[in-house]
């Protein structure tokens, strides 16, 4: 069984204790093809998975979709993927590209535990829970959430946005 | 209102103009003359209009729209032709070069936006 057939038995479960919702699967040509996942609302609501086998499962959801586009959200497993449909279907929430992420969400979306980011950074446990709970308050410093992310494998950037839609990124540090 | 020489022009205007470039072009003889139609149409759109850089590798909506990829390529009830998906729309490619895009999710699922004949006059939907 593959991870998307994991999913769609996961789901099937789920949804037959739901009312209004039907659940579609739609299997690739070729095998290496992607998967497409979707839960129908009698409402109008959708929430559709797409599975590509070595990029994990991305997912979009709402009640309108922007033709030919990517897709908002991405989760490595289909744990993850199940965990956030679900989610998605009872709070009816549409997804976003750039919606922000908690960090600490963010950190279990990438698929680490709170003790391995803290042993990167040489820190504890107790010191990455601080950290997160500030970066939550809006009081961390740049430098200390630049290497939370690198932590995490990844590279902050930071973007200033203009009420007249111009948005640009901000050079901090070399 | 954007005028057609304009940039950033949003996605739904984008995407009307990918409908109406789709419906002028001659008809496509086969499926891999009708594939490159519709890449090269899409494209050619996104890039002199939607002011965002050529990404295929950014799976995330990156606000620019992208043709259907082999990897989208689902099996097909229709024999005689291919159906891909992408975000929001099943297209349907027939072996006769007929082009058919057709809603799969909200609003209004199942509303076709294109139909077009391939060169022996024939729809997808006639095929099989």
């Amino acid at each position: 069984m593959n991870a998307c057939e994991s999913l769609v038995s996961k789901l099937e479960s789920w949804a037959s204790s739901q009312t209004g919702l039907e659940l579609e699967v739609s299997k690739p040509l070729h095998s290496t093809g992607h998967w497409f996942v979707t839960l129908h609302g009698a409402d109008g609501y959708t929430a559709e998975a797409e599975w590509r086998q070595h990029r994990g499962f991305g997912l979009v959801a709402g009640f309108e979709f922007e033709p030919f586009s990517g897709v908002d959200e991405i989760y490595t497993t289909w744990q993850q993927a199940y965990d956030r449909m679900v989610e998605l279907w009872a709070t009816r929430d549409e997804t976003s590209a750039s919606r922000p992420v908690q960090v600490a969400e963010l950190r279990k979306l990438r698929g680490h535990l709170q003790k391995e980011v803290a042993a990167q950074m040489g820190i504890t446990k107790g010191g990455l829970s601080q950290i997160e709970a500030s970066v939550d308050e809006g009081k961390v410093q740049i430098d200390t959430l630049s290497k939370l992310v690198a932590a995490m494998g990844g590279r902050l950037v930071i973007s200033a946005a203009f009420p007249d839609g111009t948005e640009r990124k901000v050079a901090v540090g070399r | 209102m954007c005028c057609p020489w304009s940039m950033d022009m949003d996605r739904s205007q984008r995407f009307a103009l990918f409908l109406a470039a789709l419906k002028e072009a001659p008809a496509a003889h086969d499926r891999a003359s009708a594939r490159l139609l519709l890449e090269v149409t899409l494209n050619r759109i996104e890039e002199a209009y939607s002011g965002l850089p050529f990404d295929p590798e950014n799976w995330k909506n990156d606000g620019r729209m992208y043709p259907p990829q082999s990897d989208q390529e689902q099996v097909s009830p229709i024999p005689g032709t291919s159906l891909f998906f992408s975000l929001k729309h099943r297209i349907w490619i027939g072996d006769n070069g007929a082009v058919r895009i057709e809603r799969r999710l909200p609003p209004n699922p199942g509303s076709v936006e294109l139909d077009k004949p391939g060169s022996d006059g024939n729809l997808c939907t006639k095929l099989g």
